[in-house]
C-alpha cells in the first residue's frame, strides 16, 4: 500500500516551502536519495511552490517514513517538522493523490498548472526508474482523474477577485486589451490592484491623476505611466477606454453630463468605468447612457460571489469524482494483491 | 438578351442578404450580452461570446460589404424593368420594401460615420433592415411585378 509525506500551503509558511522546493534538475538526485536511506521499492517526489511530497511504496512504512522527515529536516535546517508534515497512507493516500490532481488541493482551486505539474513529477521518476507497477498505476490514474474532474466539472472556471472580475468585463467589452488606454483617477490601494490586472493583460498607456499630484506621481512612476493633475485628467477621459475611479471625495465627482460630454468626442466608442470608490465617485445615472458601462464595488463583489458559490459546487461535484475514482484505485489494489487479475473501470458518464 | 441583368439582379441580392443575415444574427447575441453587461449580470452562459467590440466590428463590416451589392442588387432589377417593361420602378410591395431595406442601412452607415452611432442603437436598426428584407422575401409572394412564374 502506497502512502504520502509531505508539506503544502495548507500546512506550512511560504518560507519553509521555499527551502524545501526542489529544482526539476535535482529532482533526480533527490529520488536517489530518497531511495537509499528510505529503502522505499518506487519513490515519485511532487514539487511545486505549494507543496512539496512523496509518494512512495514499501514493505517497511514506519522506516521510510521517519527517514523522509530526517531528510526534510536537514534540507530545510529544521529540528522538528512534525506540525508542518501531513502522513496519509492507503487509501488516504490514493484520495489525498487524486484530489491534488483534480486541482481541489490548489491555493486557487480548480487551476489547470497542477495536472502538467504531476505528470512532470511522475515522468522524472519513471525515467529514473524509481517507479515500479503500483505507482506507475497510481500516477497514470491520477492524471486521469484530472482530466475527468476538468472535463466534466466547472471547477476553475471564472475569476475570484474583484480585479480579476473587472479585467474580465473589460475584456468581455473590448476584447483585446492591448493598446487600451487605462486611466486611474484617485490613487486608492484598491486602484493600484486593479490596475495591476488590466496592465498584466497589456493594457497599453496609463495616466494617473490624483488631487495630490505628489501621489499621483509615485503611482505613475511604478507603472511607467503619465502623471497628471486632476483636472487634468477629467479633461482627458475622452482619450481612455477604461477608468478607474478611487478618490476619496465625499460626494459624486463624475455627472452623466460629463460623460455625455465625452462620449460625443469619443465617437461611440465604449467607455468602461470601474468605480471603486466609497463613497461612490460616480453617478450611478452613468450607466443608462449608451456604451458606458459601469461598474461599483458591489457590482463586481456581487460577481465575486457569484463566482464563488458556483465555484463550491463545482468542488462539491469535483469531490464525488475523486471519491468513486478512490474508492476504484482501492478495489483494483486489493484486488492485485491477492493476484487477481483485473482493470481498472473508465467511468463514462 | 435582356435576362442577363435578371441573372445579376438575384444573385447580387442573394449574397448581400446572406451577409445581412449574419449581421442579424450577430446582432441578437449583441443585443443579449450587451444586456447583461450593462445590468451587470455575467452568467458563465454568454462568457464564451466574443467582445461586444468585436461583435459590433463584425456587424459594421458585414453590413459595409453587403451595401453596395444591395444597391447594385436593385439597380440591375430596376434596368432590367426598364428593358422588359419600360419603366424602372413600379412601386410593388417588393420594390417598396427593398427600397426601406436599402434606406435603413444607407442611414445605418450615415449614423456611424456621421455621427459616431455605435451601439445598441445601431444594432437595432441593423435587426430592422434585416426584419424588412424578411418582409420584401415574403412580399414576393404577393408581388405583381415579382412573380417567378408565368410573366417573367
Amino acid at each position: 500500500m502506497p502512502f504520502v509525506l509531505g508539506l503544502s500551503h495548507h500546512t506550512a509558511p511560504l518560507d519553509l516551502r521555499e527551502k524545501l522546493a526542489i529544482q526539476p534538475h535535482r529532482l533526480g538526485d533527490m529520488l536517489k536519495q530518497l531511495k537509499e536511506e528510505a529503502k522505499a521499492q518506487e519513490l515519485v517526489c511532487l514539487s511545486t511552490c505549494n507543496r512539496t511530497e512523496v509518494y512512495a511504496q514499501t514493505t517497511n512504512r514506519a522506516f521510510a517514513r521517519e527517514a523522509i522527515k530526517r531528510l526534510f529536516e536537514t534540507q530545510s535546517d529544521r529540528t522538528s517538522l512534525a506540525t508542518h508534515l501531513y502522513y496519509h497512507e492507503s487509501e488516504e493516500a490514493v484520495r489525498h493523490l487524486f484530489s491534488v490532481a483534480a486541482g481541489l488541493d490548489s491555493m486557487v482551486q480548480g487551476e489547470h498548472e497542477i495536472l502538467a505539474q504531476v505528470k512532470q513529477a511522475y515522468l522524472a521518476a519513471h525515467k529514473g526508474g524509481f517507479t515500479g507497477k503500483l505507482l506507475n498505476v497510481l500516477f497514470q490514474r491520477s492524471l486521469y482523474v484530472g482530466k475527468r474532474v476538468r472535463t466534466k466539472t466547472g471547477l476553475g472556471a471564472g475569476a475570484a477577485s474583484v480585479g480579476s472580475i473587472a479585467v474580465g468585463m473589460a475584456e468581455r467589452i473590448f476584447g483585446n486589451l492591448e493598446n487600451r488606454t487605462v486611466m486611474i483617477l484617485g490613487a486608492g490601494q484598491m486602484a493600484e490592484v486593479t490596475a495591476k490586472h488590466l496592465l498584466a493583460q497589456k493594457a497599453r498607456s496609463l495616466l494617473v491623476a490624483n488631487r495630490t499630484f505628489e501621489h499621483a506621481c509615485a503611482l505613475a512612476k511604478e507603472f511607467g505611466g503619465t502623471a497628471m493633475h486632476f483636472e487634468e485628467g477629467l479633461r482627458q477621459m475622452a482619450g481612455v477606454d477604461i477608468i478607474i475611479c478611487s478618490t476619496a471625495a465625499p460626494h459624486t465627482i463624475i455627472s452623466p453630463e460629463h460623460i455625455r460630454g465625452i462620449m460625443e468626442k469619443r465617437k461611440g466608442r465604449s467607455l468602461f468605468l470601474i468605480d471603486i470608490a466609497m463613497p461612490r465617485d460616480v453617478d450611478p445615472a452613468v450607466n443608462d447612457i449608451e456604451n458606458v458601462y459601469l461598474y461599483n464595488i458591489d457590482d463586481l463583489q456581487q460577481i465575486v460571489n457569484e463566482n464563488q458559490a458556483r465555484r463550491s459546487k463545482e468542488a462539491l461535484l469535483a469531490e464525488r469524482i475523486v471519491q468513486d475514482e478512490t474508492h476504484e484505485f482501492t478495489r483494483w489494489l486489493r484486488a492485485h494483491r491477492e493476484g487477481l487479475q483485473t482493470g481498472l473501470k473508465h467511468a463514462n458518464s | 438578351m435582356d435576362n442577363k441583368w435578371l441573372y445579376l439582379h438575384i444573385p447580387l441580392l442573394i449574397i448581400s442578404y446572406l451577409l445581412l443575415l449574419a449581421a442579424a444574427a450577430v446582432g441578437l447575441l449583441f443585443i443579449i450580452q450587451e444586456r447583461r453587461i450593462k445590468q451587470h449580470r455575467t452568467l458563465a452562459a454568454t462568457s464564451r461570446l466574443p467582445s461586444l467590440d468585436a461583435m459590433e466590428q463584425f456587424i459594421y463590416h458585414m453590413i459595409f460589404i453587403s451595401f453596395p451589392l444591395l444597391t447594385w442588387g436593385i439597380l440591375f432589377g430596376a434596368h432590367w424593368a426598364y428593358r422588359t417593361r419600360g419603366r424602372f420602378w413600379g412601386w410593388d410591395p417588393t420594390e417598396t420594401f427593398s427600397f426601406i431595406t436599402w434606406l435603413i442601412y444607407a442611414i445605418y452607415l450615415g449614423l456611424r460615420w456621421g455621427c459616431g452611432w455605435r451601439g445598441r442603437r445601431s444594432t437595432y436598426l441593423a435587426l430592422a433592415g434585416f426584419a424588412i428584407i424578411l418582409m420584401s422575401l415574403l412580399a414576393l409572394q404577393f408581388s405583381p411585378l415579382h412573380t417567378h412564374g408565368g410573366r417573367l
